[in-house]
């Protein structure tokens, strides 16, 4: 993007645990060096697969580190989308403006487990998950989003998904011979 | 008379683990979910709340600062065991394990000192979890000088060679295969395996059928079914591929004229080609050219459907097998 002149960016997206790879790092700092386009967005949902963020850093926000690759670090309650699209609205717009990249925080509260079957015994089962963006938003305004157009709404979205699962349960599995058959991209002149 | 016990592949390491622990305080745990949450295959039930959180060490997700940080243990006089649940996430710390830890003990003089770095990964597919927690590596191991790569494929060789890779000092790679957890075996107790002795697991005449981890025992059940079909399949279970036995395939290869190798890693630069090459330039004369099972030159599909189709199979084994057997020879 930066090559080719245009004024998009990137926003890279991933969670507490990735936050601790090296390969996070190295794309921070690279980023900042570059002053490339790049709005690192971490949902941090306090847990990394089976571990409290508590037990995988010794800071209070991840956004802390920005200031470490020489970038501007914010957090915002995740669950409340108002804050969040303005906050990035903001960050966007410094960031055409030449102003490299970014960090943001979304802080949520992780809704299930980190794969289904989880026991998840690492966790206060009496800690509340963080509410529902949408339903925040919704409650919030009712008179742009009543009762009777959310019922409307969710019953909308739920038959589009019914119909998705469906018609991926009706569906024939591949071939084994129609994949396995094709050649290796490299190989391919 | 050793005394041996029934156990499951998952118990006899995790007991090995905790025995070597209770023998040698320096024998240090280190992985992500290890501690409270017990692994995420259970490869460490109880032992945080036995040991302790010092000894068994959950890290936060940075394979590469967790490899160099046993590396540094193990200088210092410690025998750390590093877990990385899926083998496939080593590549993150590839170069410290490559370029550090295989190759310390050369950079600081031959007389170097011991380098008792033990790193357990969960190797191999069969649970639908796709192409980045399915791999098997182990010839990306395998073609480093300085490293063990140790493949165990029953409860005893679990026990037995994680024992062994925990005393012998050098840096150890050692695959634990997904499919075989559950397995149970005899583990006699106190055993100390030796790497790079591949073991006959059955006798016969007709043809050399070779395995190690999952395909150590998929090569013993299409013995099995072959024996129906009257041919006499002679298998060999390599245990360890860093280092490698050929001489029990190549007397074996020269027993029964036909050889028979199934991986389920890629054909080029594996295991199979390793073993070829070395029947090939022993001069073993074979009944007809010996071939390999290994998976498509592709990664892992997901679906359950793709994976067993793409994986090595009793019935393809056996298949191969017969067809080798019935070939004019």
């Amino acid at each position: 993007l930066q090559l080719s002149k245009r004024d998009s960016i990137v926003v890279s997206f991933f969670g507490d645990g990735t936050a601790n790879e090296g390969a996070v790092h190295e794309a921070m700092n690279l980023a900042a060096v570059w002053r490339l386009p790049v709005l690192f967005l971490c949902e941090r949902n306090e847990f990394a697969e089976l571990s409290p963020f508590s037990s995988q850093f010794r800071i209070q926000s991840i956004a802390d580190r920005a200031v470490a690759y020489g970038f501007r670090g914010y957090s915002v309650d995740g669950s409340d989308v108002e804050r969040v699209r303005a906050l990035i609205a903001t960050v966007i717009a410094e960031m055409r403006a030449g102003g490299g990249p970014a960090l943001i925080e979304a802080r949520v509260v992780r809704w299930r487990g980190h794969y289904e079957g989880d026991q998840q015994q690492y966790r206060d089962a009496s800690a509340p998950a963080s509410p529902d963006p949408l339903t925040v938003l919704a409650e919030r305004h009712p008179s742009i989003l009543d009762d009777a157009r959310r019922q409307s709404l969710r019953q909308e979205v739920l038959t589009e998904v019914e119909a998705a699962v469906e018609f991926a349960r009706g569906g024939e599995y591949p071939q084994p011979d129609v994949v396995f058959g094709r050649p290796a991209p490299s190989a391919i002149l | 008379m050793v005394s041996s016990t029934n156990k499951k592949y998952r118990v006899a390491i995790r007991d090995t683990l905790a025995e070597e622990m209770e023998l040698d305080s320096r024998v240090i745990l280190m992985g992500q979910d290890i501690g409270v949450s017990n692994g995420l295959f259970r490869l460490t039930e109880g032992l945080f709340e036995r040991f302790g959180p010092e000894r068994v060490r959950d890290t936060p997700i940075s394979e590469t600062a967790t490899v160099g940080a046993a590396i540094g243990l193990a200088l210092v006089g410690y025998r750390p065991v590093v877990e990385i649940a899926f083998s496939d996430l080593m590549l993150t710390c590839f170069d410290t394990i490559v370029n550090q830890l295989a190759k310390l003990r050369w950079m600081f003089g031959t007389q170097g000192p011991e380098l008792p770095v033990v790193i357990r990964a969960l190797t191999g597919a069969g649970l639908g979890v796709g192409a980045h927690h399915s791999q098997s590596l182990e010839a990306l191991f395998g073609h480093m000088p300085g490293l063990n790569v140790v493949t165990p494929a029953t409860a005893n060789d679990a026990a037995a060679l994680l024992r062994a890779a925990l005393r012998c000092g050098a840096p150890t790679i050692f695959l634990e295969h997904k499919m075989l957890l559950r397995d149970s075996g005899p583990v006699r107790a106190g055993e100390i395996g030796r790497f790079g002795q591949a073991l006959v697991t059955r006798e016969g005449t007709d043809i050399t059928l070779v395995g190690y981890s999952y395909t150590a025992k998929l090569v013993l059940q299409a013995a099995e079914a072959l024996s129906r079909s009257g041919i006499s399949a002679e298998t060999v279970d390599l245990r360890s591929i860093s280092p490698l036995d050929t001489a029990v395939v190549a007397a074996s290869a020269r027993k029964t004229g036909r050889l028979l190798v199934a991986q389920e890693s890629y054909k080029p630069f594996g295991v199979g080609a390793e073993i070829l090459a070395a029947v090939a330039s022993e001069g073993i004369p074979l009944r007809l050219p010996p071939r390999r099972i290994a998976v498509p030159f592709m990664p892992i599909p997901a679906l359950k459907a793709l994976e067993r189709a793409y994986l090595p199979t009793v019935e393809s084994v056996t298949a191969a097998a017969v067809q080798m057997c019935n070939a004019q020879s």
